[in-house]
């Protein structure tokens, strides 16, 4: 629908962006493939079919989970009414501020041998009253399951309002039964959604290696990291590398089935608000109780162990001295999450311009394989971004230029620049969200004007989106703020972040030490999630809420439309 | 017994009131057309109805049973209330007879009713096509089919021929009106048209601002509207100054005969085909402006005051404008009178 204008963008911006995604992908590819059967015989021996086994079962598990308590909790907030229903709906995305390795990190250490829970169970007890095993699959299942949950509830709530709720309320006109209704119409309509915040959840699932290890579960990802970390096992990493990929492949091939014959979407718009049961007396008091119980598990009780903790430990090192160290890896995370954002806003602004000036064929393919890099999970980025510095250093010591080994050992930059692979489908997406608002007949009307494309972003686009871009900067900063699976795997030996330091304390049992730098992550995750959704609750005039969250999900619910 | 009876019923959004203590009566098989500008809360008042939204005050009953208000509340499932939507809503998932099928108890005679109502809206070999696959006014048709299949006692369309471009309207809203009426269902129809709700209605409610302005039959309400506004909402309609004594009004274009609605100062409703004007070197008034519509034209008259009245005559009489005219009025009945 949107208009073409004939002109051709000058920069050779998408290609280079494109290449930026792909390129990481490729080389682990050519990496297996040029290696040998050598990799394949170690990765055999560290164990790759049970880590196949258990990878499998965890996506499962978190999918199962993720599936009832987002679906439930959309369906709760949509078609019933009770006590706290309005804040309850909005707060319940809050979740998605707590990455999965600080929660795993509270919920670990609670649940430990000498945490307050299994000290009351004894002490209520007996002292050798059995307590069920805390380091299992399903524990790290619950985990995630309580962190990624939003994603589908999202979703679930945006497909309820905005293409089910005509035809619920028709289905009761005649004769269905609110669940019957939600069988039969809402869930059917619904499941295009359903699939793409699913796919979400295990892309996310797929590239945790941080949370699972806390309860003893090694999943492939795990794999990547202990071989590269532990042994520099290139080769090898590369090949599991290469698995995770393949199943992230196999999820893309399944959430595309789902959606298969999604050719009906009702009409978006001004949908009358679903008709909405008014809950009494204890099913009020449950549903107010479900909610709440849910927060509480996910934010509630992390934010109030991270508190505590942080009480203990303002900033003193054990011996009392101010901790420099932690200083320091705040003042990374700042840096690198600035940097972050900078690039990638400033490289989605030109491939949104790139893709509305100039309408050819190989520029929308160029934009979506960019896009697409939010379906390669952390892990393969890095190890795929590692093989192409390997390459790139061997060349340069080929050349006799100096500089090459700070390549391959880790660099800021090259962070910074998978980084920014790793978010511009978050930037891309929330950019083109808000360059929305900008007509495309606007930039038609320019372009008749005789402007020249520069002109057009500078004269039209931009002003237009300025504040738009400062909330796409914010939710780039804070996911890159987040993020650990690259940071890890990529990090010059001694540059600390803030997560990184959540990761080592917390692998070291000093869990009241992670409290502040757990806390500030927390926190600064919560300010994107409060101001793009606090007052979406109400249901008839709120923005879309697609624009918020993460990356992906703007991305897929704008595959969905 | 009534089909449809709400009593003082009202509904507030914050602190909007989008329906204010609304009363209306619908018999067995009547057609009730409610018309009123966006906003005004008739679309509100069919969700009350139809139990999509629940009422914070008053009373809904159906064929005399109460569903909803005095504590009792009967959810939209067991209302046997009728929704026609504006955009059609189709399930889009299910083939045509399914979605007509949707709401008939699964038994024998399940196929026979889908192919009778199929029939009915004259879309006999449609079962098997998908929503998707059908023009707008063959969605709106099979969603009066389905609405229709249950047997409701009333069936409610919202604005269900907005989406329709003009030419179709109007030959999917007299099949409706035919196949509801061979039904013997009552209907109320939401439209925003003030035609529409003229030519389909057995009665006419004008909504404003949440309150019904006026109840009446099309004709009634065209010619004798209970405020200004329901006479300008129905139709194109002047006002001209005048003083009423008993059921003759003193005017500028001469004394007419009104309804004894007021006296002393008052104002007279003029519809355009109510005033004729011959061209007259003597005559006081002036021809302003004319708009060519086809079969008419409609010219706008100023009279000696400034006022300006409008009149709609044939397209033969062709006077420039600028002529001298005199004016008269030809109704037929009593105008309505409005006190100033």
């Amino acid at each position: 629908m949107s208009q073409r204008p004939g002109r051709r963008a000058s920069s050779a911006v998408v290609p280079a962006a494109a290449l930026l995604v792909l390129l990481p992908v490729a080389a682990v590819v050519v990496g297996v493939l040029t290696a040998g059967t050598d990799p394949w015989r170690r990765v055999a021996a560290a164990g790759v079919l049970p880590l196949t086994g258990t990878t499998v079962a965890l996506l499962a598990l978190v999918l199962v989970g993720t599936g009832v308590l987002g679906v439930g909790l959309a369906w709760l907030t949509t078609a019933y009414r009770f006590p706290g229903r309005r804040q309850l709906a909005w707060l319940l995305v809050l979740p998605t501020a707590v990455p999965a390795y600080i929660l795993g990190l509270v919920w670990s250490s609670l649940l430990s041998y000498a945490g307050p829970v299994q000290s009351g169970w004894r002490a209520a007890l007996g002292p050798d009253a059995p307590f069920p095993p805390v380091q299992t699959l399903p524990v790290a299942a619950a985990v995630l399951t309580l962190t990624l949950y939003p994603y589908v509830y999202l979703l679930a709530r945006v497909a309820f309002r905005d293409s089910a709720a005509t035809p619920y309320g028709a289905a009761r006109t005649l004769g269905l039964r609110p669940l019957q209704a939600a069988r039969r119409i809402v869930l059917p309509l619904a499941r295009p959604s359903l699939a793409a915040g699913g796919l979400l959840v295990a892309l996310e699932t797929l590239s945790d290696f941080a949370t699972v290890q806390y309860f003893g579960v090694d999943t492939l990802s795990v794999g990547i990291y202990k071989v590269w970390r532990g042994q520099f096992d290139r080769p090898a990493a590369t090949v599991l590398a290469l698995l995770v990929l393949l199943l992230a492949l196999a999820l893309l091939g399944g959430e595309r089935w789902l959606r298969r014959g999604a050719r009906y979407s009702a009409p978006l718009g001004d949908s009358t608000p679903m008709a909405a049961v008014r809950l009494s007396g204890w099913r009020a008091a449950a549903a107010t109780g479900a909610c709440a119980l849910v927060l509480l598990l996910a934010v509630g009780v992390p934010l109030v162990t991270l508190a505590a903790w942080s009480t203990t430990t303002v900033l003193r090192t054990p011996d009392g001295s101010l901790d420099t160290g932690l200083l320091a890896a705040a003042a990374n995370s700042v840096l690198l999450a600035a940097q972050a954002a900078l690039a990638v806003v400033a490289l989605s602004v030109l491939l949104v311009h790139a893709a509305r000036v100039d309408g050819r064929r190989r520029i929308a393919l160029g934009v979506s394989a960019t896009v697409s890099g939010y379906a390669v999970p952390a892990p393969v980025l890095a190890i795929g971004a590692l093989l192409v510095l390997a390459a790139a250093r061997t060349a340069l010591d080929a050349l006799g230029l100096p500089g090459g080994g700070g390549l391959v050992t880790g660099s800021v930059t090259a962070l910074v620049v998978v980084y920014t692979a790793r978010f511009l489908a978050l930037g891309y997406t929330s950019t083109e969200a808000r360059l929305s608002v900008v007509s495309p007949s606007l930039t038609s009307a320019a372009l008749s004007l005789g402007a020249r494309p520069r002109r057009v972003l500078t004269g039209v686009h931009l002003p237009l989106a300025r504040s738009g871009l400062a909330v796409a900067a914010v939710l780039v900063a804070v996911d890159a703020l987040k993020e650990l699976p690259i940071v890890l795997l990529l990090r010059p030996f001694g540059f600390d972040t803030l997560a990184v330091q959540v990761w080592q304390l917390a692998a070291d049992s000093r869990y009241e030490m992670a409290g502040l730098p757990a806390l500030a992550i927390v926190v600064a995750a919560m300010i994107p999630v409060v101001l793009l959704f606090r007052g979406e609750a109400d249901d008839v005039t709120g923005p879309h809420p697609v624009e918020a969250l993460d990356a992906a999900d703007v991305v897929l619910t704008g595959a969905v439309r | 017994m009534t089909a449809l009876e709400l009593r003082g019923v009202g509904k507030r959004y914050g602190r909007t009131t989008a329906v204010d203590d609304v009363s209306l009566s619908v018999g067995d098989g009547e057609l009730v057309a409610l018309v009123g500008p966006s906003g005004c809360g008739k679309s509100t008042l069919l969700m009350l109805a139809a139990g999509l939204l629940e009422p914070d005050s008053g009373t809904v009953l159906v064929r005399d049973r109460v569903v909803a208000g005095r504590g009792t509340w009967v959810p939209p499932e067991d209302r046997g209330v009728g929704v026609v939507f504006q955009d059609a809503a189709l399930f889009p998932h299910l083939r045509v007879a399914d979605n007509v099928a949707f709401g008939v108890p699964r038994g024998r005679d399940r196929a026979a009713r889908v192919a009778e109502l199929l029939e009915l809206v004259d879309l006999p070999d449609h079962g098997r096509r998908y929503p998707h696959e059908l023009s707008g006014g063959q969605q709106q048709r099979v969603a009066l089919a389905r609405a229709l299949a249950p047997r409701p006692s009333v069936v409610l369309f919202d604005e269900a021929f907005g989406n329709l471009d003009n030419g179709l309207r109007a030959s999917v809203r007299d099949a409706t009106a035919a196949a509801l009426r061979g039904t013997g269902a009552a209907g109320v129809f939401v439209t925003h048209d003030q035609g529409e709700a003229l030519a389909v209605g057995d009665r006419v409610c004008v909504m404003r601002e949440g309150r019904f302005e006026h109840v009446g039959e099309p004709a009634d309400a065209f010619h004798r509207p209970a405020t200004r506004f329901v006479a300008t909402l129905l139709g194109e309609a002047d006002f001209v100054p005048g003083r009423q004594d008993g059921s003759t009004v003193a005017t500028e274009v001469g004394p007419l005969a009104a309804t004894p609605d007021a006296r002393g100062e008052v104002e007279v409703m003029l519809r355009p085909h109510e005033v004729v004007f011959a061209a007259d070197p003597a005559g006081t008034a002036r021809v302003l402006r004319r708009e060519f519509r086809g079969a008419t034209y409609l010219y706008t008259l100023g009279l000696p005051s400034g006022r300006q009245v409008r009149a709609l005559v044939p397209h033969t009489l062709d006077v420039p404008t600028g002529t001298a005219v005199t004016v008269e009025v030809e109704a037929g009945h009593p105008l309505r009178s409005f006190a100033r």
